[in-house]
């Protein structure tokens, strides 16, 4: 068993499959040697990347030498753009373009000086040893900035063929040119096979193969003469590299079709050769990468076979790259009429033209100007029979007719399940057809229709993708946004909160200082109370009555503000205490006037004196019997005092409940009131025993004394008041940062704590009684 | 009679085996929401227009998936209904749109006369949009999904929708593959 390099040194060849033999028709254009034609006044070179990876480094206006470069771009597969002739940028414009599709392309358009000047750039042939110094990385730089691309039509970069990534094993050297009439790789092998020679050396420099095959349709026979001459004469190894004659069929100049007749290996679908260690490179581009190694001359002129019945002077031609089509048309004595087709590539797999300013492109190799009898008049397409002719020349293997099907029923996804995408495009399903349908022209459109798709696809996937991202964002705001109003809410609220907090602070402060000022009094008191307790003569019953009056008028004035409080709670909710707290000190005012008139009018009455005193001996349960009118008096300013203390409490305290619960119940009223009682009580009992200190020291006082007395209590309150200010302005910029929770809780604390302190005092009361 | 018992007692302990298999696989292979769902809105073009009367295109795959009309999108054209009519299972309907709204547009901007108001910023479903306040928007037309919603918050309305134009790339051999044929009149035999 023989190992594949044996069998490709022994020259075997394998059988592809399918493939036709069109009429050639080469002969029309290999019978003259390469010429070249006048300069056009104009050249248009295309630029479709620019916009995209490169740009424009020329202006218009400016001038051009020939092979200077146009375009500068940083992707690694850029191909700059070549001036072709010398002369000046004349407009930079959407000119019609080379392609099937007939679209306007950006171009940049050279008006021809005529000189055909030289760049700097480029210099004579160096020597074989100066080429040999450069580095394989100056190579490929070199053969990148000439812009050359594979020159056998699909025109993809040839650095970066060259820079694979594996280990290439073979090089094949295409010069098969199956296709009819073009003959352009068979002259320039004929004529240039030395330079094809040496750019073939530098590929196999680059590529370093094991084999390197040169494969030649066996309808060339001059081309495979001079090739082989050209081989012993060159430095290559003779015993890696041969010249190998394929017999003529076509599509066998295919890339995947040549390695299978040359190696017997399929490239897999979707795969490059390069994953077989095999690279494919055009004969035509090899003698493109000699000139621009050797002379820095940049790929700005390729040959173009001219040919078919309708141009007298059929041919091959130098022609630069960007020279419109309708000069080339002139220059070859175009004698079609506007009607006949002006084909770009040959009868299989070219294209017409639709405007024949065109310009020629890198991949160009043959422009075909058919008479209308010369090539197979369109036709009726008619249904398919199903013969099966398709699927028998079919080079890849393929299904014509299934795929046709599907094509035309736009099932694409059916289709591609059928490897449409592995159909070279060839055109034997075409060929060969007996109901003339344009087989082809329907897998172009589904390749179209299936790339639009998945183009489509693609987009869709980005539009989701940024719409879920967008939406994200907005999320991601909207839940930023609402904490921040959270927060400031909660600051707002804490700050708002905080004067309840000043409130309950109030409040906490003033039953804070009533009891200081309540155990003060009673240190002050508690030799009176001894002295009080002596005198335990007094009349339960009086005592008992004015006990129930000072009640019920500490009672009325509790109501009356929980009244008041009850109202505005139930209308203002959130900021209560400030509102409220001025509502309660005019209804302390009122409790307060009220009180003072019932004191008054006691103090008319000598009865009223008795019960008065019975007031405070109610308390402390020890006044003197023996009272007299003053000491009335004094009782009913100690209870006007009460009752605004009373008051002022009960505001305190509303302003507790209100945070808790803003509309306050009637229970809670009623604690409340109680609480005030309880309160008021206690006021009460302390300001009696001031006053039954007073009067127990000096039992016949006088009206002065009592009076003045009870001024000093009175001064006393105010005093605890301003200090109880003082304090809440203290505990509001301490309090000020507190959240909702803790002035709440805080709140409740305070409450329970005023709640307690007024059991308290009322059990002190109640003791006290009894 | 014992082989009666140790049939039995074979298929008792089969069943009792295989339905073990089935609950384990029932817990382990569950899937996760409505797949459908999913599938469906994978074909939806997701240009988050709202033209098919839901916010977006999830929620409108929610929709069908739920019985509702598979024609209410037009950006994704007759082919998207045809394989929504497929995935859920019901008779393709013409589309509700006509065939203009169907063409493929993006918006521009006529940016001198851009105010830099940002509404259009805030429309737009996909970002596309980009300018801030009282600076000149533009659209990045890769992105521009033709939805339609930027042109109405505009206030000096200066957004154009255009139809996206052909180059070499996105080119349908389609265009000019089918020749005019005049059909021959029938001949009665």
């Amino acid at each position: 068993m023989l190992t594949l390099f044996e069998q490709i040194d022994k020259g075997t060849l394998w059988r592809s499959t399918g493939g036709i033999h069109p009429p050639e028709r080469k002969t029309l254009s290999n019978r003259t040697p390469i010429k070249s034609l006048p300069l056009a006044d104009e050249y248009v070179v295309p630029l479709p990347q620019v916009g995209e990876s490169a740009i424009l480094i020329v202006k218009q206006g400016d001038y051009v030498a020939k092979g200077a470069i146009l375009t500068k771009g940083t992707h690694f597969g850029h191909l700059p753009a070549h001036a072709p002739t010398s002369g000046h940028v004349s407009c930079i414009e959407i000119r019609p373009g080379n392609h099937a599709s007939g679209l306007p392309v950006l171009s940049c358009v050279i008006s021809a000086d005529g000189l055909d000047t030289y760049d700097a750039n480029i210099h004579p042939a160096l020597s074989t040893n100066e080429v040999d110094q450069l580095t394989d990385k100056q190579l490929l730089t070199k053969i990148q900035q000439a812009g050359i691309a594979g020159l056998g039509g699909a025109a993809f970069p040839t650095h970066i063929k060259l820079s694979p990534a594996s280990d290439i094993e073979l090089v094949i050297i295409n010069g098969i040119e199956c296709e009819p009439y073009i003959t352009a790789d068979d002259m320039i092998m004929r004529e240039k096979s030395d330079e094809i020679l040496n750019g073939i050396a530098i590929i196999h420099r680059l590529l370093a193969p094991k084999r390197l095959i040169i494969a030649i349709e066996d309808n060339k026979p001059e081309a495979i003469e001079e090739m082989q001459h050209a081989l012993n004469r060159s430095s290559l190894p003779k015993d890696g590299v041969r010249i190998t004659s394929i017999p003529t069929l076509y599509p066998s100049g295919g890339e995947k079709q040549l390695i299978q007749i040359l190696t017997g290996q399929e490239v897999p679908s979707g795969a490059i050769p390069a994953q077989l260690g095999i690279v494919v490179q055009n004969v035509a581009t090899a003698y493109a990468i000699n000139e621009a190694i050797q002379r820095n001359y940049p790929l700005i002129e390729r040959v173009v076979t001219v040919t078919g019945d309708n141009t007298q002077l059929a041919g091959n031609y130098w022609i630069p790259i960007g020279t419109p089509i309708s000069h080339v048309l002139t220059q070859t004595q175009f004698i079609g009429g506007e009607h006949d087709k002006v084909i770009i590539g040959g009868p299989m797999m070219g294209y017409a033209l639709h405007n024949d300013n065109a310009p020629t492109l890198k991949g160009s190799n043959c422009i075909l100007l058919p008479a209308s009898d010369e090539l197979a008049p369109e036709q009726k397409e008619l249904p398919c029979v199903r013969c099966g002719e398709c699927a028998h020349v079919c080079p890849a293997q393929l299904l014509p007719q299934q795929l046709f099907w599907h094509a035309k029923a736009q099932e694409y996804d059916k289709a591609t399940s059928f490897n449409l995408a592995d159909c070279i495009e060839c055109g034997c399903c075409t060929y060969v057809c007996p109901s003339e349908i344009p087989l082809v022209e329907y897998y172009r459109i589904a390749k179209s229709a299936i790339k639009a798709e998945a183009e489509e696809k693609k987009q869709a996937e980005l539009a989701k993708q940024r719409f879920d991202l967008r939406t994200q964002r907005l999320e991601d705001e909207k839940r930023a946004r609402e904490e921040k109003q959270k927060a400031s809410a909660a600051r707002r609220k804490s700050n708002m909160s905080s004067s309840d907090k000043d409130a309950v602070a109030l409040a906490m402060a003033r039953i804070k200082a009533k009891k200081a000022a309540a155990n003060a009094e009673a240190d002050s008191a508690s030799t009176l109370s001894t002295r009080s307790v002596a005198d335990t003569g007094a009349e339960n019953k009086r005592k008992d009555i004015s006990a129930a009056v000072a009640r019920a008028k500490a009672k009325k004035a509790a109501q009356k503000a929980a009244a008041t409080q009850d109202d505005t709670a139930s209308n203002i909710t959130s900021s209560m205490p400030e509102t409220s707290a001025p509502a309660d000190e005019r209804q302390a005012k009122i409790a307060a006037a009220v009180a003072r008139a019932k004191a008054k009018k006691a103090g008319l009455k000598p009865d009223a004196a008795d019960s008065s005193t019975a007031n405070g001996s109610e308390n402390t349960g020890s006044v003197n019997a023996p009272v007299d009118d003053k000491k009335a008096r004094i009782a009913a300013t100690v209870a006007k005092a009460k009752a605004k203390k009373a008051a002022a409490q009960l505001s305190a305290d509303e302003a507790d409940t209100s945070t808790v619960s803003a509309p306050v119940d009637d229970k809670k009223a009623r604690i409340a009131a109680t609480i005030a009682k309880a309160k008021a009580k206690k006021a009460a009992a302390q300001l009696s025993a001031d006053e039954a200190n007073t009067s127990s020291v000096s039992a016949p006082v006088d009206d002065k004394k009592t009076r003045i007395a009870a001024t000093i209590a009175k001064a006393k309150a105010k005093k605890a008041a301003a200090q109880l200010s003082a304090d809440e302005a203290d505990t509001s910029t301490v309090s000020a940062p507190v959240d909702d929770k803790k002035a709440r809780i805080a709140a409740a604390v305070a409450k329970a704590k005023a709640k307690k302190a007024a059991l308290k005092i009322s059990t002190n009361t109640e003791h006290d009684k009894d | 009679m014992s082989g009666i018992f140790i049939a039995i007692i074979l298929l008792t302990v089969l069943a009792l085996f295989f339905g073990l298999l089935l609950g384990f696989a029932a817990e382990k292979f569950k899937v996760e929401g409505d797949p459908l769902v999913d599938q469906l809105e994978a074909l939806l073009p997701q240009t988050q227009c709202g033209q098919c009367g839901y916010p977006g295109c999830r929620p409108y795959a929610e929709a069908i998936a739920n019985g509702d009309k598979i024609n209410k999108c037009p950006p994704g054209g007759a082919a998207t209904m045809e394989k929504l009519a497929d995935m859920a299972g019901v008779d393709p309907e013409p589309l509700t749109a006509t065939e203009e709204v169907q063409i493929k547009k993006v918006a521009y901007i006529r940016e001198d006369e851009c105010i830099g108001c940002t509404k259009c910023i805030q429309a737009c479903p996909v970002d596309a949009i980009l300018g801030t306040g009282k600076l000149m928007h533009t659209v990045i037309t890769d992105y521009c999904t033709g939805c339609d919603l930027c042109v109405e918050p505009c206030p000096v309305d200066c957004i154009d929708m255009l139809p996206v134009t052909q180059n070499i790339k996105t080119w349908d051999w389609k265009l000019n593959a089918i020749p005019v044929k005049t059909i021959d009149e029938d001949v009665k035999c």
